[in-house]
């Protein structure tokens, strides 16, 4: 039934990508994509509240339907954006990004067999040419990208290949399939050790495409977790046990090295390492005991984190520079885009009562109920939710209040109306599930929802009050405390990492350092840099034995010939 | 086991044209098995191409070229005649003790299956050691050799077709190597392979 609706926005993608070549950039984004978008959104969440949960249709549904809101919600942001852009290099992303937004439905379309391989490979290839045709400085963070791609496909593949061995009879290859699973969807989900790549590549991708694959492509490697538990009935525990372990290091580990991040986009970058690890961690404990309860807390997350993500890197666009230490001051800019930044972040910081909060709600419950040392996850998931909190405050206090830090801000403009619009649709997306969460949990599943329009009404009432008692209370200003300064300067404000001093005095394993320049000292970011210096050391013992002498190459082709007889008898 | 002795004395010899000649004789050694095999008539065909291709024209060929290009008839070695000898002798008694288990069960001629495993490692033995071009292009045609031999033995005769392309492929791959060999001989002023290291990453 939802089939000609699937295969009508199939078509209008594809149809804008053909007429992105030769209409001027921009142009018909709003009604290809946003009908797609709808389209899709429909489809997908028919599917999704329609089938019997747990299973590949019911399950791709409900991606179909995140990826549908993102569509819906780029399609006027693509308008704005590409028309203000270099025309030739607008064109070609604007012919490239339906195409990749193809490739990502089409992952959740195809069965998992080589089909999913090729879209998988196509998504990882078109991701990494948009990332790379980004900003002058881009190609570092899209080879980071492009490396971690060739792993996740090098693990997709394996997956594939197992399970195409165990249909003809060989059952024993079974640990193959979740090996497979774990590191090729691990890795686009941003597994905790296997995470730099997403902080390297998101901040230097253009904004749209930033929301596209924080929102959309991570997620579809949840999708691909959830999709490889209903292989068997039962999937082995190591690999809920290894999600659950990896993806609670992870959700403490970003927020705390987030706040010692001095980029805007990289700050968001790393927050969403923490949403994927804590999903990650829920997808990992629904694979241990088998509780529906993660699967809606799963959901709440999802949603809302596509939401939420993708609406704070739309806004991303408008800042005149990505250091926070060069901004502030925004908001009297760009009041729109600083309102609808603001009502992302506080989803994002997962305060009650919008579903971001719900759904770490939803997680911590469940943990809490679950048996044996599960339950320890809890506190856990609780100090993730703290410091996710503490990492917004101080990105959006910084970036959009106070006064502004550098000239750059005076350039900073408002987003136009196409923008304003996409955002806008996002942001009316968070407050409806926010508002009616029980409408996007299928028949199968019952959690106990919080009472949202109470607590809505109350929140409302005490704002209102605390407004009007501000307004009654005298207030006079005057200059007792000035301390003889004359004036208050802008770089009198918390610089951004003296904000967050504090905080990371907590956490030893990220530390600052201040000699021979401002910096940070990352234990991940050492451990990888370790691991290059082996492979190319590695590399180089193995260069070594490229003599140019003809004859030692014929020698190795002797000796690799007497060996393999040996082996052979 | 003549086809043997004529491999070894490949190995052992040190005058350039002897070596030629030994490949010639290994060659008519060999389109004589092919004779002795041919039941159906185109190993009698084959065996004729060999004859010609491999046992005259290309010897022939060798030897032309190597009075054009005034080489020194010395082999030049990294091993010495005797320490070849022996590392032929231990590469046989390896190629033998392989052959025996890789006789397949309806071999035509189970008896030179190790014969032709001992020619493979010769010839590779020989392109391994020898300092001249040209020595490497006799270590390969005996290598070459070795393989048809194989094929030979190993299976009730290939297709036709098959057995004019390989013969007419090593008749290619030596008029190649010909060319090659003169143009090294151009540019370099000397056919030492030894002393070409310059390509590398």
């Amino acid at each position: 039934m939802d089939t000609p609706l699937l295969a009508l926005a199939l078509f209008l993608i594809l149809l804008q990508s053909g007429l992105a070549l030769w209409w001027p950039p921009g142009r018909g984004f709003p009604w290809t994509f946003g009908t797609a978008g709808v389209l899709l959104l429909a489809a997908g969440l028919h599917r999704w509240l329609l089938e019997a949960p747990g299973q590949q249709l019911s399950l791709s549904g409900l991606y179909l339907a995140l990826l549908g809101l993102l569509y819906l919600a780029l399609g006027p942001y693509l308008r704005d954006y590409l028309s203000h852009q270099d025309s030739a290099q607008a064109k070609l992303n604007a012919a490239t990004i339906p195409l990749f937004a193809l490739s990502m439905v089409a992952a959740l379309l195809v069965p998992p067999g080589y089909s999913l391989v090729f879209a998988w490979e196509a998504m990882a290839l078109l991701g990494y040419l948009l990332i790379a045709w980004g900003e002058p400085g881009a190609q570092t963070g899209a080879r980071w990208f492009l490396l971690s791609s060739r792993l996740s496909g090098a693990g997709v593949l394996l997956m594939v290949v197992a399970l195409s061995l165990i249909e003809r009879g060989s059952a024993s290859l079974w640990p193959l399939v979740f090996v497979g699973a774990l590191v090729g969807f691990g890795v686009k989900a941003a597994i905790f050790p296997l995470s730099l790549w997403l902080t390297r590549a998101h901040p230097v991708a253009p904004s749209p495409i930033s929301a596209l694959l924080s929102g959309g492509m991570t997620k579809l490697g949840l999708y691909g977790l959830l999709l490889a538990t209903t292989f068997q009935t039962k999937p082995p525990e190591w690999m809920g046990w290894t999600l659950v372990l990896l993806g609670l290091a992870g959700a403490v580990y970003a927020p705390v090295r987030g706040l010692a991040e001095q980029d805007y986009k990289a700050v968001l970058a790393y927050s969403s390492v923490e949403n994927l690890n804590l999903m990650l961690a829920g997808a990992g404990a629904l694979m241990l005991t088998q509780d529906l309860r993660f699967l809606a807390a799963l959901v709440f997350l999802q949603l809302s984190h596509a939401a939420y993500k993708g609406l704070l890197f739309l806004g991303s666009a408008i800042l005149p520079a990505r250091e926070i230490g060069r901004l502030g001051g925004l908001w009297k800019r760009a009041p729109v885009t600083a309102g609808l930044t603001l009502f992302a972040s506080v989803a994002a910081a997962s305060l009650p009562p919008l579903a971001g909060f719900l759904g770490e709600w939803l997680l911590f419950l469940s943990f809490l109920g679950a048996k044996g040392l599960l339950a320890l996850s809890a506190g856990m998931v609780a100090l993730a939710g703290v410091l996710a909190s503490v990492l917004y405050l101080r990105a959006f206090g910084l970036t959009f209040l106070g006064s502004a830090r550098s000239e750059a801000v005076d350039r900073g403009l408002e987003a136009g109306p196409g923008m304003r619009l996409g955002m806008s649709l996002l942001a009316t997306f968070l407050m409806t599930i926010s508002l009616f969460p029980a409408f996007f949990l299928p028949k199968g599943i019952s959690v106990p929802l919080l009472p949202q329009f109470a607590l809505f009404a109350g929140l409302l009432v005490l704002l209102t009050l605390l407004v009007w008692w501000l307004k009654k209370l005298q207030h006079r200003s005057y200059g007792t405390w000035d301390c003889g300064y004359t004036s208050l300067e802008p770089v009198m404000q918390p610089s951004p990492l003296g904000y967050s001093e504090q905080v990371l005095r907590l956490f030893p394993f990220v530390s600052l350092r201040s000699v021979p320049s401002v910096g940070v000292l990352d234990p991940l970011e050492q451990a990888y840099r370790l691991v290059s210096a082996l492979y190319q050391n590695l590399a180089s013992a193995f260069q070594r034995l490229q003599s140019g002498s003809i004859h030692l190459y014929l020698l190795l082709q002797f000796l690799a010939l007497l060996v393999v007889l040996a082996v052979a008898l | 086991m003549a086809i043997l002795a004529t491999g070894f004395l490949m190995v052992g010899r040190r005058s350039l044209t002897a070596l030629v000649r030994f490949y010639a004789l290994q060659n008519v050694l060999l389109a004589g098995l092919a004779f002795a095999l041919s039941e159906e008539g185109h190993l009698v065909f084959a065996g004729v191409v060999l004859l010609v291709l491999k046992g005259v024209l290309i010897p022939f060929f060798l030897l032309a070229l190597l009075k054009r290009l005034a080489v020194s008839h010395e082999v030049e070695s990294y091993l010495s005649i005797p320490l070849s000898l022996l590392f032929g002798g231990a590469l046989v008694a390896v190629g033998f003790r392989a052959g025996k288990a890789f006789a397949l069960p309806g071999a035509a001629l189970p008896e030179a299956v190790p014969v032709a495993i001992s020619l493979i490692l010769l010839g590779m033995l020989s392109m391994a050691t020898r300092k001249k071009a040209v020595t490497q292009v006799l270590g390969f045609l005996a290598l070459e050799n070795g393989v048809f031999l194989l094929a030979l033995s190993e299976t009730q005769g290939l297709p036709l077709f098959i057995e004019i392309g390989v013969a007419l492929d090593a008749f290619a791959a030596v008029v190649l190597a010909g060319i090659l060999i003169r143009r090294i001989k151009q540019i370099f002023g000397h056919l030492d392979t030894a002393r070409m290291q310059e390509l590398k990453g």
